[in-house]
């Protein structure tokens, strides 16, 4: 009963990688797809195509009716379920079965078994294979849950017995928290998989996952090594090798044996994988769970033995013995797969459904990219979000990350955000090159390292339910050098470039300078006057701007062409501009950020001061009052209004060279009180709302800077109070002066001081101090 | 009175309500002050609160529960 023809009941790559295995064992392949992927590659790769439903996948590929409808309406014989969606639905595999075709993995018997976490870890313990220490089956009882924590001393983990993927699991650290967790755990569980069910497992600090594939043809099982798989983002795998670079000969037949054992002792058919926590410690193996179908990583695996896994799974799938004794299977050199996801790691991996606009692929010697991408092709946002595996092989582990980061540097995807960055900072990094790792690493390494990703690490807040910032991420420190470089230098052409065809991102200057922002601001106020059609938003942001605009209204060329115009036509001139000063009173040294700053003491340059006492060392000022003054003495020009909505960055407008300048944290904070007065680099800013930031904190305003509910007076009309082109003058303020602002907030008496003034760029030039004077005495009615 | 679009301001799955057991954010009629969340847009299996733009009374949803949307395309009709 060998098969003759498959139906792909998956998308994406693997769909792609079952039809190359099913070819070249002469199958004819039939590629089942939403109406969203009627472009896939798989598509076009697949002998046949055929629609089974609209884009959302429980109405196609979690559709078991419409697939195999279409498996019948096309005469296939047999049907391959990838990963995710089907592929480990006993529900599925038996109604495969029940309609006379094959199903490529397990019966539905052993999916149902080893699905069910509770009951895999029942089949592991009677195979005698160690799981971590936990309850012995499910917990229904709360009194017997405390017992069981007892038992095995906090902080334990709360497990949905139906979850997976690293849904559905909790920590707790002592029985306050295991008593509040447990009915919020079960009804989670039972809201999430239809089942409240749940276990109790010891949390195994610092472990390392590590994972054994085996094959199997119902009657034997060999093992193919193992995997390392520590490297994880919210429990989703990022990197992953073969093998793993910490395991000792012995240890490794020790686990790999166990892994035949018990797959041997349910009579395992197709390939799967045992998935288990290794304590470094005490070197101690638990099992976890185990995969009944082909996995995203599987390549590595392939890389090391030679072996082509899909390939067997269909052989088996057919009827065939398993090919492949244990004493031939031998692993050489290593390899290693990173995933290539539509998620942008400068802005919290924030999901990037865009077009390929082009397409180089990494070639050569030990390296494969297993992708369903082509130029040209549209993302579809329904799905998830891995593009591809970019995999190498080389002889030692060393030579892989170096082929690795020689692979990276050859993709390029133009158009779509991915995860590239991540990977060539992680390649580049001490600790991934000394396997110094576990499976919280990445997630606090991620916290340390953003300034590696592309991201501007201006203040990092997390934009809680904000819509995505509507500025280009784009801030210019200026390099120290800037301050002692001349006036003669010649000024670097306007670099314009295409955002998606959507945007065009425009760079006035290399370095931030006023002489820039005003260059911005008038090419997007001439934009503004000239009304041009389909112009959707236009955003200056400190030495550059972006426009955004409809394609279907003005081409994306046509856009260009006009921007360039209005460059040339707005000149050097334009710097008059009419526009307000604001009096921001501050209370520096507040307690608020004082509190906060002592908190992420260990993150900070000096961990023995304040934040203000280091700003005024590092600037050569006597005393923090010196600081004080030199702060707030000056006005400061708000050259950028974003990143959250309504935060100003804010210029100072002294002398190039008396400009106050502090580095950010070294590592930034996961919190900032909300109307923080902070400071970054040569920018000021205010914090508009309450959230993680890398900025030096001095003070914190009582005056709202945003009211998303609209409801202050002076934010009545646009909830954000700053717009680019603004000047701030900073008044300090004592407590009782606070108070009493804060409170006539409160009862809606509170009016800000702000006047209209006119300011001319040219003036400003010729005599600074005559100008602020004058702009500063606007303030007061002078 | 005017009539005003709340747009959808990512491509992927329009959902009108926080989870299949629970009602809908809004319904056609209610009001919706700036700020109230009308709906969730699902893009590679993360999800984003879609925020009112616009105060005002809503005339009508324009997409049903779990249809696929495009970026900038119009999910509810509001009088403001």
């Amino acid at each position: 009963m060998t098969i003759r023809k498959l139906l792909i009941a998956n998308r994406g790559e693997i769909a792609v990688r079952v039809i190359r295995a099913a070819r070249e064992l002469g199958i004819r392949t039939v590629q089942a797809h939403s109406t969203a992927d009627a472009t896939s590659l798989a598509v076009q790769l697949a002998d046949e195509a055929v629609a089974i439903g609209p884009p959302q996948a429980t109405k196609s590929y979690l559709n078991i009716d419409a697939v195999l409808a279409a498996a019948r309406q096309t005469g296939c014989d047999a049907i391959h379920p990838g990963y995710g969606f089907l592929s480990e639905n006993a529900a599925f595999a038996e109604a495969v079965e029940t309609a006379g075709l094959i199903f490529v993995g397990p019966k539905a018997q052993t999916i149902r078994r080893m699905g069910d976490k509770v009951a895999a870890r029942e089949a592991a313990i009677n195979a005698g294979v160690a799981t971590v220490p936990g309850s012995p089956g499910r917990v229904d009882d709360p009194r017997i849950a405390r017992a069981v924590a007892e038992a095995l001393r906090f902080p334990v983990m709360i497990k949905a017995a139906a979850g997976g993927g690293g849904r559905g699991i909790r920590i707790a650290h002592d029985m306050v928290e295991l008593d509040r967790q447990i009915p919020q755990a079960s009804a989670e569980a039972k809201a999430a998989f239809g089942d409240g069910g749940l276990y109790i497992e010891k949390l195994i600090p610092q472990a390392r996952h590590i994972e054994v594939q085996v094959l199997g043809d119902g009657h034997r099982v060999v093992h193919c090594f193992e995997r390392e798989c520590s490297l994880q983002r919210r429990r989703q795998k990022v990197w992953e090798e073969a093998p793993s670079p910490v395991l000792s000969a012995d240890a490794r037949e020790k686990l790999c044996a166990s892994a035949v054992q018990l797959a041997q002792s349910v009579n395992y058919r197709g390939a799967g994988t045992l998935e288990y926590l290794h304590d470094e410690r005490d070197g101690a193996f638990y099992f976890i769970e185990m995969n009944t179908r082909i996995q995203v990583e599987h390549p590595v695996t392939e890389m090391i033995t030679g072996i082509d896994l899909v390939r067997e799974m269909l052989r088996i799938a057919g009827g065939e013995p398993l090919r492949l004794r244990q004493e031939d299977i031998v692993p050489r050199g290593h390899a290693i797969e990173v995933r290539i996801n539509a998620e942008d790691p400068a802005k919290d991996f924030m999901p990037f459904p865009g077009r390929v606009e082009s397409l180089r692929v990494p070639g050569g010697p030990g390296t494969r990219f297993d992708t369903m991408l082509y130029a040209g092709y549209q993302i579809p946002p329904f799905y998830d979000s891995l593009l591809g595996k970019l995999i190498v092989w080389d002889e030692t582990r060393p030579q892989a990350i170096t082929r690795m980061a020689r692979a990276l540097a050859e993709l390029d995807i133009v158009g779509v955000a991915t995860t590239k960055p991540l990977h060539q900072a992680l390649a580049a990094d001490a600790e991934v090159q000394n396997a110094a790792f576990h499976t919280r690493w990445l997630e606090d390494w991620l916290v340390s390292n953003a300034g590696k990703l592309g991201a501007v690490a201006p203040p990092a807040i997390a934009a809680a339910g904000l819509p995505a910032p509507t500025v280009p991420p784009v801030q210019r420190t200026p390099s120290p050098l800037a301050a002692t470089a001349t006036g003669g230098d010649l000024p670097m052409q306007t670099r314009y470039s295409y955002g998606g065809d959507e945007h065009i991102f425009v760079e006035c200057d290399e370095e931030m300078s006023l002489e820039a922002f005003f260059k911005s601001l008038s090419i997007t106020n001439a934009v503004k006057d000239a009304r041009i059609k389909g112009v959707t938003e236009i955003c200056p942001a400190n030495a550059s701007f972006q426009i955004k605009y409809d394609p279907d209204v003005i081409k994306p060329a046509d856009m260009m062409a006009e921007l360039k115009r209005l460059e040339a036509a707005s000149g050097t001139g334009g710097s008059v501009l009419k526009t307000r000063i604001i009096e921001i009173p501050v209370l520096y040294n507040d307690p608020w950020t004082h509190e906060t700053l002592m908190k992420f003491r260990e993150r900070h340059q000096d961990p023995k001061s304040t934040d203000i006492e280091y700003a005024a060392r590092i600037n050569n000022l006597a005393s923090v009052d010196d600081f004080v003054t030199a702060h707030s003495s000056s006005p400061w020009f708000v050259s950028m209004v974003g990143f959250v909505a309504g935060l100003p960055f804010l210029y100072q407008m002294v002398d190039r060279k008396r400009q106050l300048e502090v580095p950010k944290y070294l590592r930034p904070r996961t919190d900032t009180p909300k109307l923080t007065v902070g400071h970054g680099g040569c920018f000021g800013c205010i914090y508009s709302v309450r959230g993680a930031g890398g900025y030096q904190m001095f003070g914190i305003t009582p005056m709202p800077i945003y009211d998303p509910n609209q409801k202050i007076g002076y934010l009545r009309d646009f909830m954000c109070l700053f717009k680019p082109g603004d000047i701030v003058k900073w008044k300090p303020i004592d407590r009782a002066a606070y108070d009493q602002t804060v409170a006539d907030v409160e009862t809606g008496r509170f009016v800000p001081l702000m006047r209209d003034v006119t300011f001319s760029l040219a003036d400003y030039q010729a005599n600074i101090d005559a100008t602020n004077k004058s702009l500063t005495g606007a303030l007061h009615g002078h | 009175m005017a009539t005003k679009q709340i747009l959808s301001p990512l491509p992927g799955t329009f959902y009108r309500k926080p989870a299949p057991d629970k009602p809908h954010y809004k319904n056609d009629g209610d009001s919706a002050t700036v700020g109230d969340v009308i709906g969730l847009i699902e893009v590679m299996k993360s999800f984003h609160e879609v925020k009112a733009d616009a105060g005002g009374k809503i005339v009508r949803f324009l997409v049903e529960n779990e249809e696929p949307v495009m970026a900038g395309q119009p999910l509810a009709d509001v009088e403001v």
